[in-house]
């Protein structure tokens, strides 16, 4: 998949500790995706990935760490920042 | 003119609201449930400048779209009962993502109030901030404050008075996407349309309609019967063509946008980001090896803080209620001239059940400790993070695994731990689970069967029926999942708040409000089934035990154990005493078999109160001593400790009247048998009585079926 500027989009859950994202889209039902909202992550967010896979992911947006299950991060599409 | 004012203190979860408020009100806050559900509710009266305010505590929420039952509390509250002032708790260091929740706050046309929270840490990252042009940008008084000192308390309040004197409502935000209004148009249509069903006046218009349009299912649900859904549709879709987006990803993108512009007239981030002290810790904390290992580490602490803490001071609560105070009471009855019946009334029923509630006390303050402890840090959070993939596949979350643990040294804090799991479903899922894990009380129990029976494998047989309460109540948890919870997994999507030092009034509060509630609300019920339990025991009085209603009783229902092994009328009947506590049945086995135990000397002991206040007094000092030793001592847990069985005439009767099949099944049964009055109450007292009933319920059925199998499956195997 390709994001707007046309580089490579992947789930979150494909990134490693120590990266840094964009969040280009987000899939799931609405509950979902609000909750994520909520929390501060959607689209053009920039986030870093301060534990990856196996086992639930921890990402800091802004000054808040979120944690993520397996699932959820699969749902959510990025592309490293420049 | 309206008695009180009613402040709602609402905002993100962890950005200090309670503190906030503890600091507001001193020690008038009270903590109960909000009404039928078993989110607490923190409450304060206060008066200031001659005004009366009453101080909400809403749980904490991250958006007016409710997620979980307590933001639907949170939501419905705001909504349904409009507060007169509305006073915003915001994290500074979180700044951006807090204000999105103010921006949908305001929209609620209720006069509203900010508090720039944790203004101290907001600073030590290199913060600096304009307020005073913030409140004129944003258009609402905003003060700075660190909730944990009490600094800029005083000028809140100050702010509060002046609004509550000149309540002004906050001006809408206009939905502007750059330079073009399309959305906020479409809004206002939406408004128009809520208008002519009559809804103004009722619920805020223009929250109502940025929700109906964004599709939120709540609120849909709330217009459903002015049938007015189809005429939404076309304006989604308008805006739905011209932003190429979903409408909650364009109200989304609206806010934000509004809020970085906000933001950069006012807020500037100088210095750098230091690496904080949080992400360090949580490297350690979280890593995929050590995370597990030092959660383990934790309970550990947990548990032996709690129980070997406790159990001295509970040991003299116990002895201070029953050979002090039941003594002299007593005495003071005899005296009197009261009846027999009298007399045993009230040593047994109502004193042994004021002892039996605040024999918890000690329990239950050690335990609240340790859970504020691990709350107030910021822990709690990565407990579950961190045992979320285990407890997931038995249907509950990672933090789950704390109230099932303290299950096994007493059922009842372990009902109250429940308190920290966040959905209110999974909260009921592991209360009814919870009596399940084996607790210190039913160890007497085992030890004399198997002191009896299993002499040289005592070890593993106790061993094996801990392991079957968790098997059983694993197997119920899955049953659960697939039966009434199929494909409704809650995601793991939460924040892992900053680990902050507690400071001792939360953690004071934290003890004393929620044991205070205890004694309060379970005390009551479990003294009524004390005196309950009683009459069965005891009527007609003066007649042997199996003349009783109990015994009688045990008559009638004795044959339904036939198929588990035990079904004779002495066995039976010691399992009613058995819900007054669960080492009970012991001296209630001994009772029905005529073996009585020897009477205690104390009545021959003359009175002397000074010194016995004084004896009693130094018990409180011993047991603090043993208290330390308990907690820091060398020694391995006692909770597990069985206690020594010697052979007595009980023992001799009960290897009669029981095969070693059939005492397996009988401890099997208490194993997973009603648990104890005080733990009924805590049911009650958190969840209701739906609840209680299910927890009866299930507790009946189980052990019948479970020990059945047991019973009837040895003797297929050749074991009777």
């Amino acid at each position: 998949m390709a994001d707007r500027k046309g580089g490579s989009m992947a789930p979150l859950a494909q990134f490693h500790k120590g990266a840094r994202v964009i969040i280009q889209d987000i899939q799931g039902g609405p509950h979902f995706i609000y909750r994520l909202h909520a929390l501060g992550l959607f689209r053009g967010k920039s986030i870093e990935i301060l534990k990856g896979s196996p086992g639930p992911m921890l990402v800091k947006v802004g000054n808040c760490r979120i944690g993520l299950g397996h699932k959820q991060a699969m749902k959510i599409f990025c592309s490293a920042e420049e | 003119m309206k008695k009180e004012t009613v402040i709602a203190f609402a905002g993100n979860p962890n950005v200090g609201k309670t503190a906030l408020m503890n600091a507001i009100s001193g020690s008038s806050l009270q903590v109960g449930n909000w009404p039928g559900v078993t989110v607490e509710k923190k409450e304060a009266v206060f008066v200031r400048d001659g005004k009366r305010f009453r101080g909400v505590d809403i749980p904490g929420i991250y958006a007016l779209t409710p997620y979980s039952l307590e933001e639907k509390v949170a939501r419905d509250f705001l909504l349904e009962e409009r507060p007169d002032m509305i006073i915003n708790v915001i994290d500074m260091t979180n700044v951006e993502r807090n204000l999105s929740l103010t921006l949908q706050l305001m929209e609620l046309g209720i006069p509203m109030l900010l508090a720039l929270n944790m203004w101290d840490e907001f600073v030590h990252l290199g913060g600096e901030f304009n307020i005073s042009l913030f409140a004129r940008e944003i258009g609402l008084p905003a003060v700075k404050t660190v909730a944990r000192s009490g600094e800029g308390v005083a000028e809140l309040l100050e702010e509060a008075v002046k609004l509550a004197e000149d309540p002004v409502v906050p001006r809408l935000p206009v939905y502007k996407h750059m330079t073009d209004t399309m959305v906020d148009e479409k809004i206002r249509e939406t408004a128009r349309i809520l208008e002519e069903c009559g809804l103004q006046g009722r619920y805020p218009l223009h929250w109502m309609s940025v929700k109906a349009l964004e599709g939120d299912a709540e609120t849909l649900e709330r217009l459903e019967r002015c049938r007015i859904e189809d005429r939404f549709e076309p304006l989604r879709e308008e805006i739905r063509t011209y932003h190429k987006q979903s409408v909650p990803d364009v109200i989304t993108d609206i806010r934000s946008g509004y809020i970085k512009g906000l933001l950069r007239s006012c807020y500037k981030q100088t210095g750098k980001t230091r690496r904080q002290w949080t992400d360090l810790i949580d490297s350690v904390v979280l890593n995929t090896f050590l995370g597990i290992p030092l959660f383990f580490l934790m309970m550990y602490l947990m548990f032996r803080f709690t129980f070997e803490g406790s159990a001295p001071f509970v040991d003299w609560a116990d002895s201070f209620f029953t050979s002090f105070v039941g003594r002299y009471i007593d005495a003071g009855l005899s005296a009197a001239g009261a009846a027999d019946w009298v007399r045993s009334l009230v040593g047994d029923g109502i004193v042994g059940g004021v002892g039996a509630v605040l024999s918890f006390v000690p329990l239950m303050a050690f335990l609240y400790f340790f859970l504020g402890l691990l709350e107030e840090s910021g822990y709690m959070a990565r407990a579950a993070f961190v045992m979320d993939r285990v407890m997931r596949s038995v249907g509950l979350p990672g933090k789950a695994f704390v109230p099932l643990l303290i299950g096994f040294g007493c059922n009842v804090p372990a009902i109250y731990a429940s308190r920290t799991l966040d959905n209110e479903k999974e909260r009921k899922l592991t209360a009814l689970l919870t009596p399940f894990m084996s607790c210190a009380a039913r160890l007497p129990v085992y030890a004399l069967f198997t002191a009896v029976f299993f002499k040289e494998s005592a070890t593993r047989v106790i061993f094996g029926l801990y392991a079957a309460g968790i098997l059983v109540a694993m197997i119920i948890g899955l049953l659960y999942k697939k039966i009434f919870a199929r494909g409704e997994e809650a995601p793991l999507i939460m924040e892992l708040p900053p680990y902050r030092i507690p400071t001792g009034k939360m953690i004071w509060n934290a003890i004393f409000q929620r044991t205070k509630s205890f004694v309060r609300k379970a005390g009551t019920l479990i003294l009524v089934t004390m005196v309950i339990l009683w009459v069965m025991m005891n009527l007609p009085y003066g007649t042997t035990v199996d003349k009783t209603l109990l015994g009688r009783g045990a008559h009638l229902i004795a044959p339904l154990f036939q198929p588990n092994g035990f079904g004779k009328v002495e066995p039976v009947a010691a399992l009613i005493p058995g819900i007054v506590a669960k080492e009970v049945v012991v001296g209630a086995l001994g009772q029905m078999y005529h073996e009585t135990e020897e009477e205690s000397l104390e009545e021959d002991v003359p009175l002397r109160p000074f010194h016995d206040l004084g004896q009693e007094a130094a018990g409180l000092g011993r047991a603090g001593l043993d208290s330390l030793k308990g907690i820091f001592g060398v020694r391995a847990l006692s909770a597990f400790d069985v206690p020594e069985e010697e052979e007595t005439g009980l023992s001799r009767r009960i290897e009669n009247d029981f095969t070693p099949l059939s005492a397996l099944s009988y401890m099997v049964f208490i194993l997973l048998f009603v648990p104890c009055v005080a733990v009924l109450a805590a049911v009650k007292h958190e969840f209701g009585w739906t609840m209680l009933f299910y927890v009866l319920l299930l507790t009946l059925i189980v052990p019948w079926l479970v020990s059945m199998a047991v019973y009837q499956g040895g003797l297929l195997l050749g074991w009777g």
